[in-house]
């Protein structure tokens, strides 16, 4: 069987068994989640590339010693390890998102983009540039829920036993972040526009 | 079992968290309830927006990482 179409699982039992490429597979299934889930809470290039690779060293670690049990949920499980480690950098440092500054220019001109002309990038730049602002002016419960099942694939049930709160609280709290996203988005004529949102 | 969908099953709907008896009655609810019909836009559309947004890692970082993978020894659990 080809690396490519093996399961998480599948790659997590040969990389145990010694194979290197079925982490790097690993890696590059979800090493955008990871890093993007990471940039939306600490808004700084240099910080999310250093809590990328604490994130995956912890992952490496505890696989090579064997202590990984959660089979079949490597996604949730690498997400909410990304998502921990956001909240305590901010924790240790005494910092909170709401007062860092926005600049998310450089990151964006380290995205790939391929075969598109470079209007279509530059529309791309500004929506997204938009995108992530327009997240950082959610109530803090709506942002942390969709950061949680959006970007760390979390499920409601595991957000609703993280936050403390019912599955119910987190459903309504997500929905209420993707409504209120949507009347921002129309706010500032950011219409959805198929093309700027290739699959 | 036949029950009154909600608004928070179309979202977890949206998301695959449902099992294959709940999307049948969610689909047939969508099609005929404004409200759920208009949930479930709202929150599809938001969410392909939000699929949009994907940051990459530089290569030193990945590099990095595959390097600390190949130094690391494996050990029996």
């Amino acid at each position: 069987m080809r690396i490519e179409t093996m399961n998480d699982a599948q790659l997590i039992a040969q990389y145990r068994n010694g194979n290197e490429s079925a982490f790097a597979e690993l890696l590059n299934r979800y090493k955008s989640k990871v890093y993007t889930s990471i940039y939306l809470i600490v808004k700084d290039k240099y910080i999310t590339e250093d809590l990328l690779q604490d994130c995956f060293i912890k992952v490496i670690d505890r696989l090579k010693r064997g202590t990984y049990n959660e089979e079949g949920k490597f996604g949730p499980w690498i997400g909410r390890i990304a998502h921990n480690m956001a909240i305590d950098y901010f924790r240790k440092e005494k910092r909170y998102p709401t007062i860092v500054t926005e600049d998310g220019t450089s990151v964006f001109n380290s995205m790939e983009f391929t075969e598109e002309s470079i209007e279509s990038v530059k529309i791309q730049e500004d929506t997204h540039a938009k995108l992530r602002q327009l997240i950082q002016t959610l109530p803090e419960s709506q942002k942390e829920v969709l950061m949680m099942r959006h970007y760390a694939e979390m499920s409601f049930q595991e957000i609703a036993d993280a936050t403390g709160v019912s599955i119910n609280t987190a459903l309504g709290r997500m929905r209420y972040a993707l409504i209120n996203l949507r009347k921002k988005l129309n706010q500032v004529n950011l219409a959805y526009d198929q093309n700027n949102y290739p699959k | 079992m036949i029950r009154t969908i909600t608004q928070n099953d179309v979202l977890r709907y949206t998301y695959n968290e449902t099992s294959q008896l709940e999307n049948e009655q969610i689909q047939n609810d969508i099609l005929i309830n404004d409200d759920l019909s208009d949930t479930f836009y709202q929150v599809s559309e938001t969410k392909s927006i939000l699929d949009s947004i994907s940051l990459e890692p530089s290569k030193k970082s990945i590099d990095a990482i595959l390097a600390y993978s190949r130094s690391t020894n494996l050990q029996s659990a």
